[in-house]
């Protein structure tokens, strides 16, 4: 697939970097990707699919929400990011190369499209990055989700969703000592993150206004 | 390798059949600093910032309208 359909972000770090510094500076990436996503009309065709496919009656909120995340465990292929560079991959663009067949990403990845593709459904949707070693430093991204009528499993609260695990059941994670977690706004008004590259934490401070004032500017 | 490309202790974890998996981030998230999330958060700077400058903008708009208009 061309690198027209869907642009791959790409965020290179210098050899050295704090790793709290790097993490702060790629997470806002991924709910803005998110948030892209949801309101894809081609994410939203999808969605509403892949619930039919899996004979979803309407209203059933939690069987929406573990028929999408089933198929993103199913369908995504996890792979890791290459050393020292931080690929991100729109909604759009994942759901195309698991229909052809050539998709790869890792766990922010999947976040990114089980995100766009639950809240294009209408679901309060965001990432939750964990420390799942205990050193501190957090290394892994879930899904975190909530229905709007109380279920009998898991009544009002959020439900963290483990994507790149397929024996993973919604609510389920590996042990975790600490979250952070960053919700998606499903009425943020901004252009769409899409065509561009950013350089490391100079490129990602020109995505702000502040920054690009001061003259930090994006690659387009 | 990525922020977020490495997932548990691989020396604890032993091998990816045994994988371990509970409620952890369940619990963790039932803690009431959670459950606000995805709620406006009144206490921010930002957020006040948005409503005064737009009280601003508004009455300032106001102001000049009945200024030039009247």
């Amino acid at each position: 697939m061309g690198d027209d359909e869907g642009r791959v972000l790409r965020i290179k770090f210098k050899p050295g970097t704090n790793p709290q510094r790097r993490f702060e500076g790629v997470v806002r990436i991924l709910t803005d990707l998110i948030e892209d996503g949801l309101r894809d009309t081609y994410v939203r065709e999808k969605a509403v699919q892949i619930l039919n496919n899996a004979g979803v009656r309407g209203h059933d909120e939690l069987g929406e929400i573990k028929a999408i995340a089933r198929w993103v465990q199913t369908h995504a292929v996890y792979r890791k990011d290459p050393y020292a560079v931080e690929f991100f991959f729109t909604a759009r663009r994942q759901i195309r190369e698991i229909e052809a067949g050539t998709h790869s990403g890792d766990c922010d990845d999947f976040v990114i499209l089980g995100g766009a593709l639950l809240g294009s459904l209408g679901y309060p949707v965001g990432a939750l990055i964990v420390d799942s070693n205990n050193d501190g430093i957090f290394n892994h991204v879930m899904l975190v989700t909530k229905t709007f009528s109380p279920t009998r499993e898991f009544g009002n609260n959020w439900i963290p969703i483990e994507l790149i695990y397929p024996q993973f059941k919604i609510g389920e994670s590996v042990p975790i000592s600490r979250v952070y977690p960053l919700m998606a706004n499903l009425e943020a008004e901004r252009a769409p993150v899409i065509r561009r590259a950013i350089s490391g934490i100079k490129g990602l401070a020109g995505l702000h206004p502040l920054g690009q004032i001061a003259g930090l500017r994006r690659k387009w | 390798m990525g922020v977020f490309s490495e997932l548990g202790n691989m020396q604890r974890v032993k091998q990816m059949g045994a994988i371990p998996k509970g409620d952890h981030a369940y619990k963790i998230l039932q803690s009431p600093k959670y459950q606000e999330m995805g709620d406006v958060n009144w206490t921010t700077g930002e957020t006040w910032g948005v409503l005064i400058s737009g009280a601003v903008v508004g009455t300032a708009a106001v102001l000049l309208f009945n200024r030039y208009y009247k």
